[in-house]
């Protein structure tokens, strides 16, 4: 399993491992250098300084050793060794304490010996510096000694070496102190990683938990985005978006259970109420009459709401056929409108019909008057006593639009989301058992049908809103 | 028993109200929510059957209101409302019983009769009051074994005065508990069936069990020596 914590803690401490490995080494390697390099330098000017006490006369090398710089030689702590050869490799002089070690070396210049380690007579490490060249040469001149090269006797080569035992003790500790350092870092910075990624992660650790302890039942809880860091910020407003839209969904679904509940089940209980109590306590002939009157008028509330049930059903599922022809307009809605004629004008609502009299729209004629005919009878019903309905038709950008709006009492722009969910009705104890709330849930799918959509609009007025219901259609 | 009956659904009211009326009971009913609040603020019910989707104020609201105000009135939620979340909701605010709809009209009946037992502490459908038995679940009464034939109206009295048996049951309990709110009851029609009930349940021979305490009521049990 990829694991953020694991990939960090991988990266990290291996990676801060080689740094300060590669850092120590450098270190260490930097002041071997330079501690070598001033070891190099001392060596050189003993070298040089040797070098002046050879001299060659008439031919001859000699070698004019002073006392006073030769007690290096003798010494027992840290002695430093010696050795002239002659261009043809013969030994012309060497300090005593060399015994019958040789003091081999490729000899540089005067001015750039050639460094390397040897081993010293007693088996201990040492550096030589090993120089060639020209001794110089003492002449009188106009009774005054003068020194220049030598014009014959040829060049010598001088190696002097020196213990590097304390040298090598020194890097060594050195050596250790970075190492020991740089293993208490190495840890340090593993405890440091291991601190910070726990840390780091700690808020996803807490998100985490919060969405593993989000149910059905708690869906309404929102992650607090401010407090998160910035990584999270946008990681908290989807879940959170998600959170709202599975609420909302929940809510639907719990409010159609519950509406399909009251819907099927209430009369249901109407029929099965009124026959028990009628076979329980038989009356007379007209009571039974009346009963079975009732009973028949429930058979055909059921058999509306089950044949519009199945007909939302086979628009959702794609299995209404759609047959478009060309449909007079005007003529659809007079047909749909004839039986709430009567109603409308018993509620005294004012009716306004702004319908040209010659459009003719290509379209599906069954499920373009099943639309007209809910959006009209919702809006018959609904609008109070003396109230307005009107239906109006407009040219678009390639289409056209229906408008059938009614005032209404009850309506708030909240409940404007609600209208084609399956059952929603904005009396919640759904008192008129005459309208189900599958009007607009069928005359939506119906549009969705047609390639058309149905929208709803709310406006508000001094003590009447105004709901417009508009049928979007994107050719005539 | 008296009974008020909310519920919005008309059919099921009339139904289900006629048919507790025919079963003896006297019954209030209403089809809105805050008339079904004053109808059981105002009067002394022995059950109230609750629909929970109510205009005006739901039935959860009427219920909570009732418990708020002290009022014990054994309540059965009648409702389409059929989850487990709904029931428990229902019955852990303070309703006695839940029916979900659709339902046996002898059931609800059943139901009823036991949350009224209830209320007056029975536990079973019969009451005893010396030798005479009331079976409540029949509507029957019997005196030494022996069957005692009552109108609809002496039965309710005698049920009533016997789940109060040994209590003085003033005569306005009595019209409260007898008569709906349809009823127009006269002083002397609470008396003529005392009196016909008093002559059936008290024969000769056998001990009086039906008492008048002149100027406070009536009451139902042995005389005390």
């Amino acid at each position: 399993m990829i694991s953020i914590r694991r990939s960090l803690t991988l990266w990290l401490i291996p990676g801060l491992l080689a740094i300060l490995a590669a850092g120590g080494a450098g270190l260490f390697f930097t002041v071997r250098s330079i501690l070598t390099s001033d070891f190099d330098a001392s060596l050189r000017i003993k070298a040089q300084a040797l070098a002046t006490l050879i001299k060659s006369e008439d031919g001859q090398i000699e070698v004019e050793f002073l006392n006073d710089r030769m007690t290096a030689f003798d010494r027992g702590m840290e002695p430093e060794f010696f050795e002239i050869r002659s261009e043809d490799g013969a030994v012309l002089g060497r300090s005593g304490n060399l015994g019958s070690l040789d003091l081999q070396a490729r000899p540089g210049s005067f001015d750039a010996p050639d460094f390397r380690n040897v081993n010293l007579p007693d088996g201990r490490p040492g550096r030589a510096a090993g120089i060639r060249f020209r001794p110089v040469s003492e002449v009188e001149e106009e009774g005054r000694p003068v020194v220049e090269p030598a014009a014959a006797g040829g060049e010598v080569t001088l190696v002097v070496a020196r213990d590097r035992t304390d040298l090598d003790k020194t890097l060594a500790a050195i050596g250790v102190g970075i190492g020991g350092i740089g293993l208490g870092m190495i840890a340090a910075s593993a405890f440091m990683v291991g601190t910070a990624v726990r840390r780091g992660l700690r808020p996803l650790d807490h998100l985490s938990d919060r969405v593993a302890s989000i149910e059905a039942s708690s869906l309404s809880e929102r992650f607090p985005a401010d407090a998160m860091p910035a990584e999270l910020k946008p990681v908290c407003g989807r879940l959170n978006d998600l959170l709202a839209r599975l609420e909302q969904s929940f809510q639907r679904e719990r409010r159609f259970s519950a509406n399909v509940a009251h819907e099927l089940r209430t009369p249901i209980a109407e029929l099965r109420s009124m026959a028990e109590v009628a076979l329980k306590y038989p009356e007379d002939e007209a009571a039974d009459a009346r009963t079975i009157r009732e009973a028949l008028a429930i058979a055909i509330q059921m058999q509306t709401l089950v044949e519009t049930l199945l007909r939302v059903g086979r628009c959702q599922s794609g299995r209404e056929c759609v047959r478009r022809e060309s449909v007079p307009l005007s003529k659809l809605v007079e047909e749909v409108w004839r039986p709430l004629e009567t109603p409308a004008r018993n509620k005294g609502l004012v009716v306004s019909n702004e319908l040209p009299s010659d459009t003719v729209i290509d379209t599906d004629p069954g499920l373009f008057r099943t639309i007209v005919q809910n959006l009209l009878s919702n809006a018959v019903e609904y609008a109070p006593a003396g109230g307005r309905v009107g239906i109006g038709w407009i040219r678009t950008n390639g289409g056209f639009e229906v408008k059938v709006d009614n005032t209404c009492e009850s309506l708030t722009p909240d409940d404007l989301s609600h209208l084609t969910e399956p059952f929603w009705r904005k009396d919640a104890a759904r008192t008129n058992s005459s309208h189900a709330g599958l009007g607009l849930t069928l005359a939506s799918e119906c549009a969705r049908l047609l390639s058309m959509e149905l929208s709803a609009d709310l406006s508000t007025g001094n003590q009447l809103n105004q709901l417009r219901m508009t049928l979007h259609a994107g050719s005539v | 028993m008296r009974i008020l009956f909310v519920e919005d659904s008309v059919r099921l009211r009339q139904s289900v109200g006629a048919g507790l009326k025919k079963a003896g009971h006297a019954v209030d009913s209403t089809g809105d929510g805050p008339e079904g609040l004053w109808y059981a603020e105002s009067n002394e019910y022995d059950v109230i059957i609750l629909d929970w989707m109510l205009p005006g104020m739901d039935g959860m609201e009427i219920l909570g209101k009732l418990r708020d105000n002290g009022k014990q009135t054994p309540i059965l939620f009648l409702t389409a409302k059929d989850t487990v979340d709904d029931r428990v909701e229902g019955l852990q605010s303070g309703a006695d019983d839940y029916l979900v709809k659709p339902f046996a009209f002898e059931e609800l009946l059943a139901r009823v009769q036991t949350l009224a037992r209830r209320g007056y502490g029975v536990r079973t459908a019969r009451i005893a009051v010396a030798d005479l038995v009331i079976d409540t679940a029949s509507k029957t009464a019997a005196r030494k074994g022996k069957p005692v034939d009552l109108t609809p109206r002496e039965y309710k009295l005698l049920e009533y005065l016997a789940h109060r048996q040994g209590e003085v049951v003033t005569r306005t309990e009595i019209e409260e508990r007898i008569y709906d709110e349809h009823a127009e009851p006269m002083s002397n029609v609470v008396d003529s069936t005392v009196c016909g009930l008093r002559r059936k349940i008290d024969r000769p021979g056998a001990a009086s069990l039906l008492h008048t305490r002149r100027g406070l009521g009536y009451v139902l049990g042995e005389a005390k020596s």
